[in-house]
């Protein structure tokens, strides 16, 4: 037997458990021969023959599995789910708890807010890699116990997750409604008691003095507007296309305009970002707009898009509400 | 085509019980494996080299073959013929075959949706 045929039946036989590698071994030998002899028949050049009948038998480790019935799936259908299920569950309970918990380690040991965000990213990262491989492994290893295939995980119809709710949850308007007036109070709190100081000691407001008496009080206008729509918009629980149509003009009144001044470099106070660039930093101005601007943009696409998701669902949600009580 | 290979999907899928009802009938007459293969290539149950192999010894170490190497030859073969145990699941197969046969064409030959209709 030549040097590639014989190659191929160790490459089989080691993948087969030890009580049946002599045997499997002979088979396999027998079966190349064999196939072999019939393609010289057939009139394939010799040269070719051990090739084609190697690729016809295929992949060897493939053949070992099917001769010893071992499976080529590291997880299989039965554990399948019960391997995610319990990835899902370690993700959402261990990896916060995890993050926060060395957050709370590196703040404690007087660490600063770079520190303490990459600390928590970091140790996150590493948990999520550890509970994934661990977990992987061991469901590997329970799918190639012979004795587990008895001890098939069962599924119980109580264990399905609630239907998301339709209408507006009360945490999200709160929050929403929260972020809006942190927002209104910060645009006048910044001009009149700003921590910043200039080098002479004196307080400076952070956003441009010249965007008042215009800008300020059209953008705390539009922050208040949004609040009393979110507002609203729990009382009529839900989405509705009226909603959106007013969510997106509010939305627009609000990010047109900071954009607007980012992208023209007015909204900031040149004094405030002078002090930043003798401090060393200098391209504030450069960073901070597009900063403003990313972000502005993206929270406006958001804001944007997740209404025209959930309007189907609220509407349907108010019309089953209605029906059922009438 | 999409056509096509949903069809060969299926036909695969169809198929894949026959090989061991093949194999049971065609080794009443001892044979191995090579020759067994060559068989149902030209009966027009044509079934590739690795799954054939693996097969008959699954079958071979549930008991429904009877093996043995043959050393009489050139070269030592093993020499497959289909057992006592074989034989009856071989006949258990074949009325399992029958039935499945019986059932779908007597589905076809009914007016085609009386029996969604009598369903409560």
């Amino acid at each position: 037997m030549s040097s590639l045929s014989s190659r191929y039946v160790t490459a089989v036989s080691r993948s087969v458990p030890e009580s049946q590698r002599e045997d499997v071994e002979a088979e396999v030998a027998a079966a190349i021969a064999d196939l072999r002899e019939a393609r010289l028949d057939a009139g394939t050049p010799p040269e070719d023959v051990e090739r084609a009948v190697l690729l016809e038998l295929g992949d060897p480790m493939r053949l070992a599995a099917d001769y010893s019935n071992k499976p080529l799936h590291l997880i299989g259908p039965d554990y399948f789910p019960t391997y995610i299920r319990l990835l899902k569950i370690l993700a959402a309970t261990v990896l916060p708890v995890v993050a926060f918990a060395v957050m709370l380690g590196k703040l404690l040991s007087g660490g600063d807010a770079g520190e303490i965000a990459s600390g928590g990213i970091i140790a996150g990262l590493g948990v999520a890699m550890h509970m994934f491989f661990w977990v992987t492994l061991i469901f590997a290893l329970i799918e190639r116990n012979p004795g587990s295939k008895e001890a098939k995980p069962k599924w119980d119809p109580t264990t399905l997750p609630d239907t998301p709710p339709g209408g507006v949850r009360l945490g999200d308007t709160i929050a929403a409604i929260l972020v809006a007036l942190v927002a209104v109070a910060y645009l006048p709190w910044q001009h009149f008691n700003s921590p910043f100081t200039d080098a002479q000691g004196q307080s400076m407001p952070t956003l441009n003095t010249e965007l008042w008496p215009f800008w300020i009080p059209l953008l705390m206008l539009g922050l208040l507007a949004t609040a009393v729509l979110e507002f609203i918009r729990y009382r009529a629980g839900g989405w509705s296309w009226r909603f959106v149509a007013i969510n997106a003009i509010l939305e627009l009144l609000v990010a047109v305009p900071v954009v607007w001044l980012a992208a023209t470099d007015s909204l900031f106070e040149p004094r405030f970002i002078g002090r930043l660039v003798t401090e060393g930093w200098l391209d504030a101005s450069l960073h901070l707009n597009v900063t403003i601007i990313i972000i502005t943009i993206g929270v406006v696409i958001w804001n944007l898009i997740d209404p025209l998701r959930k309007v189907r669902r609220d509407t349907a949600m108010r019309a089953k509400r209605v029906g059922s009580l009438g | 085509m999409i056509y096509e290979e949903v069809l060969s999907g299926h036909q695969q899928e169809l198929r894949r019980g026959t090989v061991v009802m093949a194999a049971l009938a065609t080794l009443e007459t001892p044979g191995y494996g090579y020759g067994l293969l060559a068989v149902l290539e030209k009966s027009g149950l044509s079934v590739d080299a690795n799954t054939l192999y693996p097969l008959l010894r699954r079958l071979e170490k549930q008991g429904l073959l009877d093996a043995e190497w043959d050393t009489t030859e050139s070269r030592p073969r093993k020499m497959y013929k289909t057992s006592q145990s074989g034989r009856s699941l071989l006949d258990s197969l074949t009325a399992e075959w029958n039935y499945l046969a019986t059932s779908l064409n007597a589905l076809r030959s009914e007016e085609p949706n009386t029996p969604l209709k009598e369903l409560p």
